[in-house]
């Protein structure tokens, strides 16, 4: 029903009374907003509060909402000040990657897996361990610009607009960010 | 190509190369949301729609902010103007000033009390002042003869006028008024004519009328009964205000005498310099003798105002005072010039004034007629209860 209706009109429609677009709203979003805020956290709990946080913003602000940029930016943009404020209260962290004692980050549960698995397979595991690495290694402005761009799919023009920067600063954070995983992706290509 | 072009192409190649092993890297990672999570804040997002309209009064409260803005501080400003034109008139401008004054103009008599004494009792300043000067003249009055007391209790409204009069006009400030001057009275002591309170020196519209030479310690003059004030208030208001400011001529002068003799000399030049005024309309003596007359009460000799001729532009407050000091004149001092101006014979006049009569009196005193003396005393205390008495007038032989 709601499958091919935009972003915004979904949200429209949920400001509107419709619970049902918020479902499909959501359904889109999930991932690649708790991927963007995850990866920036340095805990999975953190991840999950601001997650939400950012969720509830979107419900409380509903009303208010008006259509003058894509959702995508909207939604994005809320989870970059939510982001910033937990900024302010935790100190950036430089590894992302959750650090929890009872789960395993990520890159050790890809590595781990490389022995069972078939040697095609591992040397992508390992790549993709290698990435989210190099990932968690870039600065913290480098790092929200690529995630903006993969997890969100916003442009260079749209990324400048949801973290409050001019559209030099965010095509240079992107460009800086691709060669610095490059140069840690270099091995496996 | 260019090689910002072949730049370009060559970054956007990293870039999809970065996406795919990317898009890679996170379907083998998972990370995802709990299942938990998901549905809390699907439920928030179901009860906030059936929850209603969100904060519905919140927004009309908005809707209305500015209006309720606007209204305040439309309110607000128009309080602070009439506070303030209430407070200091002067302030208004001249279309104000002329509606106060012929609103004052038409004012009963009985009416205008309590707006002249909202006016002096409005400025904190003035209060201030005669507050100050009512805690001082006690303290200062300790020689006073049996009748002084009685004397300052009819003195006391005037005095309170005058102060606050006194206070907007550059003024030798003397010591408050003592009613039993026996002992020597220090000098008035000359203070720079101050910045009036209420009036700026460059408004002579504004200016407090001209007073005669105040003479410290001196006696009131010889002014005829209350009763004959009565015909002299016939004559309207405006009438008496501007008359009073046309004729007053200003007279400064700065007497420091002390005993009855020296008051007397100074009561005399006070006469003078009023009765020029007194002999071209009555109203106009009836404004201006006041002044004079209270004036010497408050012992401070003004300085006069030089463009106080201007009468039509004067403020509400100083004609409230002039009218205050012929109220006063006529029931507490219990005569003014313009009860002079009344009665027919200049030369009862002469015979009533406060020194001539002490002369006569003390002459009654020398021959030791005492009968005589007790009557003419007792009408002399009646005329004027605030005059101190030589000593050989108040230590008379028992009957």
């Amino acid at each position: 029903m709601h499958d091919n209706d935009s972003d915004e009109n979904l949200m429209l429609r949920y400001a509107a009374g419709d619970a049902g677009a918020f479902d499909a709203l959501y359904a889109r979003h999930r991932g690649g907003l708790f991927r963007f805020i995850g990866r920036q956290c340095r805990t999975r709990e953190h991840a999950e509060e601001l997650f939400q946080e950012v969720w509830m913003s979107l419900i409380q602000a509903r009303e208010r909402y008006r259509v003058e940029a894509q959702f995508r930016t909207y939604l994005f943009t809320l989870a970059h000040n939510k982001l910033m404020d937990y900024f302010r209260r935790h100190g950036r962290v430089e590894l992302t990657l959750f650090t929890r004692d009872d789960e395993d980050s990520a890159v050790e549960r890809l590595a781990a897996s490389r022995v069972d698995e078939p040697m095609v397979r591992a040397e992508s595991q390992q790549q993709s361990a290698a990435i989210l690495r190099a990932i968690a290694g870039l600065p913290a402005p480098q790092r929200e610009a690529f995630l903006l761009h993969e997890e969100g799919g916003l442009s260079v023009e749209e990324i400048a607009a949801a973290t409050g920067c001019t559209f030099e600063a965010a095509k240079s954070r992107l460009r800086y960010a691709v060669a610095k995983l490059r140069e840690g992706l270099r091995e496996y290509a | 190509m260019s090689p910002v072009d072949q730049d370009e192409s060559e970054a956007k190649a990293d870039m999809d190369a970065l996406s795919r092993a990317y898009r890679d890297a996170r379907e083998r990672d998972g990370m995802a949301p709990p299942a938990a999570l998901d549905d809390t804040i699907r439920a928030a997002a179901h009860r906030a729609v059936f929850a209603g309209p969100q904060r519905a009064g919140k927004s009309g409260i908005r809707r209305w902010t500015p209006q309720l803005a606007v209204a305040a501080v439309v309110v607000l400003s128009v309080s602070v103007v009439i506070v303030s034109i209430e407070e200091r008139p002067e302030l208004a401008p001249a279309s104000i000033q002329k509606i106060a004054l012929n609103r004052v103009a038409e004012t009963p008599p009985e009416a205008a009390a309590p707006v002249q004494a909202r006016i002096v009792s409005g400025a904190p300043a003035q209060r201030m002042e005669v507050d100050a000067v009512k805690k001082k003249a006690p303290a200062e009055s300790g020689a006073a003869t049996a009748d002084a007391p009685a004397a300052r209790q009819k003195e006391a409204p005037l005095l309170k006028d005058e102060r606050s009069s006194a206070l907007m006009a550059p003024s030798v400030v003397a010591p408050p008024p003592v009613a039993g001057a026996v002992s020597a009275p220090a000098p008035p002591v000359y203070s720079p004519p101050a910045a009036p309170l209420r009036s700026p020196p460059a408004s002579p519209a504004m200016a407090p009328p001209p007073v005669p030479a105040i003479i410290a310690n001196a006696a009131p003059e010889p002014f005829p009964a209350a009763d004959a004030v009565a015909p002299a208030r016939k004559e309207t208001r405006a009438d008496a205000r501007n008359a009073a400011v046309r004729e007053a001529k200003p007279v400064e002068e700065k007497v420091a005498l002390s005993g009855a003799a020296r008051s007397r000399d100074a009561l005399d030049a006070a006469a003078k310099a009023a009765v020029p005024a007194a002999t071209s309309s009555p109203l106009t003596a009836a404004t201006v003798a006041p002044a004079a007359a209270s004036a010497k009460q408050s012992t401070s000799a003004s300085a006069p105002s030089p463009g106080a001729s201007a009468g039509i532009l004067l403020s509400p407050s100083t004609l409230a005072r002039a009218r205050t000091n012929e109220q006063v004149a006529g029931t507490a001092v219990s005569g003014s010039i313009a009860a002079e101006e009344s009665k027919p014979s200049a030369k009862r006049d002469e015979d009533e004034r406060p020194g001539p009569w002490l002369k006569r009196l003390l002459a009654l005193r020398e021959q030791n007629q005492l009968k005589e003396l007790r009557d003419q005393l007792a009408r002399f205390r009646k005329a004027h209860p605030d005059v101190v008495l030589p000593k050989a007038l108040t230590e008379l032989p028992a009957e």
